[in-house]
């Protein structure tokens, strides 16, 4: 008898699960996914997710979890001491150039070199260097003398053994991504779910992101008005501003002759929706576990003054996407494994010694002395010995039986039929979470099934950066102290102006509006109007409203916070002189900006409908926009009329050259001021909603007159 | 700040001397693979290529550490060739086992060797690797306080001042990884929180916002280094719990009644001295074909003898005799595990 020295191998990593075993678990690499805010910078999540799993796997006891990541993940090397000290000065220079290269903004002297405080004798400077640029070459950032990662790894196991298929196969999945934050006017949502993806906010390998980045550099330039070249300025200070109050929903600020108080509470919230896909290799069973998280940003700032001295104080609360993933994966893993533990534990016979079989699995997986399998035709086996990956079994109370490849059961047959039985039924079930939860009667916080119609997300506040640069570089100019004080005593109108101008849940007979055909009282031509959205309110418009929908902020409700649509369709009714509906489509904001994803969808949104003749574009971007051009093609290709500035070289558009003159009119409770291109877009329209009005009015007659002719 | 990093810096050099007074202990030979990241976007559409960074660091934070040594930083791949094959360190390092024997039995313990399959001949004791799973603005205070006699809450004219305090908070997670079986056997979550606090005289009032440029003013390497330090400690630990120090047995000899072994890791790369004693196991690999071209199935091994260091100052290897009546008639092999007993003092 072999005598096993099991103490050496005994090796402790925490209790194995109540049942006693511990399943081994693959976990997939994550996608990463993104959402493009509109000065460029963005919000990633994805690919921690693997590793998360992977450490609450480890950490919940009842998983042995293969490494993530393809095989052929590369091996850092220091090759310490490998290079002469004339290839590191050069090295140095190279990656240095080579950092600049890729980010421009960082001063790395101070941020790389600097930064480090070894203290370690075999650590001084030069050899730093050399240690620094051993490693920039094992990752491929420059060829040099040094040698390659590669002739490592081909000689390292890891990645190149094959593995044992798992027990649990997991490929997280996200699928929703969503970012809002403001109320009313200034609300905007980014990102993607199922329901409204598009090549512009897949935010993947391949996907296009937003072209109508602003500038980075504060002060430099006003960032959103210099990717149109139609302007939407709010020109003016206060009441003379069309956009004043747009942003009292974050607080005020209120200050005459060195007295005054403020407040202001911003926030953002995230939503996510994750999808785990799960599979039972060896049951061929596999289940879809759907979860949410939610994270959010809090800012919330008071300040006071008085006699010219002032106090503030700001304080800034996050809950990041990583810790919103980290609360729920333990749920998650707890909801897999419930699954699991129905299924049996598997394992099989890897070789036959004279003592008995030697199987896959050790302490680790839960096998202990006394452990009893069962093999597929009900004979029990008893484990006498375990050793580091590997154990030895023999027959209990029969012949040895067992042949390279035969499979072994924590379950015996009875209990295993049983136990596949629940599993399939389980499966049966719809993909989700929610399903086992009422299955077991539990309620499991956190889970929720959902769809992007559900998705209520809070109407709050602003993201960080874009909130910023709005507020500070945003400005036609500075304004002195009269101009701040002006405004800041005028607080109250723009308040009053919010509340009401703003509110577009005022017009309450607006509902959502996806694939909706709205049945008017009054049916006539009806024209699409992409622009800041239109005023529900506006006393000129009564009447000629159909349900829109708002795509920067995903609202059914696409109120004007500008002005400009709304001078538009006053415009319009104004020179057409015409019966007419007015679909309104919002895809500028409060300051003029916009998004591809916002602009692309309401393309596709008005390609998809059915009851509109003539779509009203009145304005161009100046950067090149992919949205914009295929999203007037998709138009084209419904068959609708698109009335477009002249810049535009799309076959089958209506292309209009810009007017001789500005227009100003009095609109909004304000008076704003059109553009050329959008005056002369807006006589196009005028003029082709003449034309057709008398076709279809004449038709009308026509058919009229045959109706009566049949009587 | 800066004052700040220093003395953070000199804490944490304070608390290694402290540890490394108080007790030795051996420093894990391990592969260290690409840790994963991702690159993140900053206003205005440059990107900071994060995943980049933390693996230009990680090397020189785990030679910083102390907890570990990379496998191939330590003297290379050495094989069971000839002695004239291999590269100036070990050459070195026989030179200091050539104080014991003779050329002779140097020369046979060079050519006497077995050749194990490719993937047993220097196995670490695990591969790490891990990702960068955040590195978010988590929170801020910002406090101000001002003179402007004409005006408002906006920009200020006259004097003032603002303490502006930002938390940035560098998420890593960490795993060991068994060599063979590819299985991540336990893993390591750490956090680096970086607070930037700028005390500036001039002030801006108007900004009222979350200042995207915190990500690079604050000292990025520094968050970096002590991030991944903290996980390396956390996995440190975590490896602890599960296994003692091991190695594997390089090549052995006989001279007279006595039997040396040299095993992989030395005084210089993990700290051995002499003295210490470690236990050498038996191993048998199962494999399910071709060894490490097929799946690994496990191993069985027995103890079959303890032996003492001898070698002083040794580079990458050690030199161990057999402590007489430990031995079974089992005979060491090269491959065979070097667990450690003791340390001597």
């Amino acid at each position: 008898m072999l005598v096993m020295s099991s103490q050496a191998f005994a090796q402790v990593s925490g209790s194995a699960t109540a049942g006693g075993f511990r399943y081994r678990l693959a976990i997939e690499p994550t996608e990463d996914r993104w959402i493009t805010f509109m000065d460029g910078g963005k919000m990633n999540h994805g690919m921690e997710a693997s590793y998360l799993i992977l450490q609450k796997a480890l950490d919940s006891g009842n998983y042995i979890v293969s490494e993530i990541g393809s095989p052929s993940a590369k091996i850092l090397t220091a090759h310490t001491g490998s290079l002469n000290l004339k290839t590191a000065a050069q090295d140095e220079d190279a990656v240095k150039e080579e950092l600049k290269k890729r980010m421009p903004n960082i001063d790395w002297d101070k941020v790389l070199f600097q930064g480090h405080q070894v203290g370690e004798s075999q650590l001084q400077s030069e050899n730093h260097v050399l240690q620094v640029m051993g490693l920039a070459n094992a990752q491929g950032l420059l060829k040099t003398s040094t040698s390659s990662s590669d002739d490592l790894v081909s000689k390292l196991p890891v990645g190149n053994i094959p593995t044992v298929q798992p027990h649990i196969r997991i490929r997280p999945r996200l699928e929703t991504l969503l970012y809002a934050s403001g109320r009313k006017g200034n609300r905007v949502v980014y990102g993607f779910d199922k329901e409204t993806l598009n090549p512009f906010n897949a935010g993947r390998a391949g996907s296009i992101d937003n072209e109508f980045v602003t500038p980075f550099q504060a002060g430099e330039k006003c960032p959103v008005n210099s990717t149109l070249n139609s302007p939407l300025e709010a020109t003016g200070y206060g009441p003379w501003k069309s956009n004043f109050g747009f942003s009292l929903d974050e607080g005020i600020e209120f200050s005459v002759l060195g007295f005054g108080f403020g407040f202001k509470y911003k926030s953002y919230q995230i939503k996510t929706q994750w999808v785990f896909e799960v599979e039972w290799p060896a049951l061929k069973q596999k289940k879809d576990f759907v979860y949410e998280t939610k994270a959010y940003g809090k800012d919330i700032g008071i300040s006071g003054q008085y006699s010219g001295w002032s106090v503030g104080v700001e304080v800034q609360k996050r809950k990041t996407l990583r810790e919103a993933l980290n609360q729920v994966l333990p749920q998650v893993l707890d909801e897999i494994f419930k699954v699991t533990a129905m299924s049996p534990w598997t394992t099989e016979v890897v070789s036959l010694s004279s003592w008995g079989a030697m199987i896959r699995g050790d302490h680790l997986d839960g096998l202990a002395q006394g452990t009893t399998l069962w093999s597929d035709r009900g004979y029990p086996y008893q484990v006498v010995a375990t050793y580091d990956g590997i154990s030895l079994i023999q027959p209990y109370g029969h012949q040895m039986g067992a042949l390279v490849g035969m499979k072994l059961f924590s379950h015996s047959q009875e209990a295993l039929k049983g136990t596949l039985n629940q599993l399939t039924l389980a499966s049966s079930k719809p993909a989700s979470a929610i399903a086992l939860a009422a299955q077991s009667g539990e309620s499991v916080e956190g889970i929720t099934g959902i769809h992007s119609q559900s998705l209520e997300l809070p109407q709050l506040t602003q993201p960080q950066e874009v909130e910023s640069l709005q507020a500070v570089s945003c400005q036609p100019k500075k304004r002195g102290w009269i101009e701040r004080m002006l405004e800041s005593v005028l607080v109250v109108y723009g308040l009053i102006r919010y509340e009401t101008l703003y509110d577009a849940s005022a017009d309450a007979s607006v509902e959502a509006p996806q694939g909706v055909t709205v049945q008017s009282a009054t049916p006539g031509l009806r024209v699409a109007l992409i622009s800041t959205g239109i005023s529900p309110k506006e006393k000129e418009l009564k009447g000629m409203l159909l349900p829109g929908f708002d795509f920067l902020s995903w609202d059914p409700r696409p109120a004007d916070v500008l002005g400009a649509g709304t001078t538009e369709a006053v415009y319009l009714k104004k020179n057409s002189k015409v019966p007419f509906e007015i679909v309104p489509v919002k895809v500028f904001g409060p300051q003029g900006e916009t998004h591809s994803a916002a602009l692309y969808s309401s393309f596709e949104w008005l390609a998809k409908r059915q009851d509109i003749q003539l779509v009203v574009i009145p304005f161009s971007p100046k950067v090149k926009s992919q949205a914009y051009v295929k999203g007037i093609e998709l138009l084209v290709q419904s068959g609708k009329t698109v009335i477009a500035p002249d810049s535009i070289q799309i076959a089958g558009v209506e292309r209009s050259p810009s007017s001789s003159k500005e227009i100003e009119l009095a609109a909004f409770e304000s008076k704003v001021k059109l553009n050329k291109e959008s005056v002369g877009v807006l006589q196009r329209a005028s003029l082709w909603l003449q034309k057709n009005s008398l076709v279809k009015n004449q038709t009308g007659l026509q058919s009229k007159t045959l109706q009566g002719e049949r009587r | 700040m800066k004052n700040l990093n220093i003395f953070a810096v000199g804490f944490l050099s304070s608390i290694i001397a402290l540890n490394s007074a108080e007790a030795r202990v051996l420093k894990k030979r391990v592969d260290v693979k690409r840790l994963e990241g991702r690159a993140f976007a900053v206003p205005g559409g440059q990107t900071l290529d994060f995943p980049y960074l933390v693996n230009l660091q990680f090397p020189y934070v785990l030679a910083e550490h102390g907890a570990f040594v990379q496998r191939d930083a330590s003297g290379g791949q050495p094989s069971g060739v000839s002695v004239t094959a291999m590269t100036a360190p070990w050459s070195e390092d026989f030179q200091i086992l050539s104080q014991y024997h003779s050329e002779t039995e140097m020369q046979t313990l060079a050519t006497t060797e077995q050749p194990l399959p490719a993937c047993l001949e220097d196995l670490p004791m695990a591969a790490i690797s891990g990702a960068m799973t955040g590195f978010d603005f988590t929170g801020g205070f910002t406090g101000k306080f001002g003179f402007d006699p004409a005006g408002s809450l906006g920009p200020i004219t006259g004097i003032g001042a603002t303490v502006d305090v930002k938390r940035t908070t560098l998420s890593m997670n960490l795993s060991a990884v068994d060599p063979l079986k590819g299985v991540a056997y336990t893993g390591a979550a750490g956090k680096s929180t970086e607070t930037q606090l700028t005390i500036d005289a001039s002030v801006d009032f108007s900004k009222f916002h979350i200042n995207p440029r915190y990500f690079y003013q604050s000292p990025l390497a520094q968050v970096i280094r002590q991030g991944i330090l903290k996980t390396l400690t956390a996995l440190d630990e975590a490896m602890n719990k599960i296994e003692p120090w091991h190695s594997y047995v390089y090549k052995t000899r006989e001279r007279g009644s006595e039997t040396f072994v040299i095993f992989r890791g030395g005084e210089r790369d993990v700290g051995i001295k002499a003295g210490d004693v470690f236990a050498i196991q038996s191993l048998q690999y199962d494999w399910s074909g071709t060894p490490c071209k097929s799946t690994y199935n496990g191993r069985m091994g027995r103890k079959i003898a303890e032996v003492e260091v001898i070698s002083q100052g040794s580079d990458f290897l050690s030199e161990a005799r057999v402590i007489p009546g430990s031995e079974t008639d089992v005979t060491i092999r090269p491959g065979d595990k070097v667990v450690l007993v003791k340390l001597s003092k």
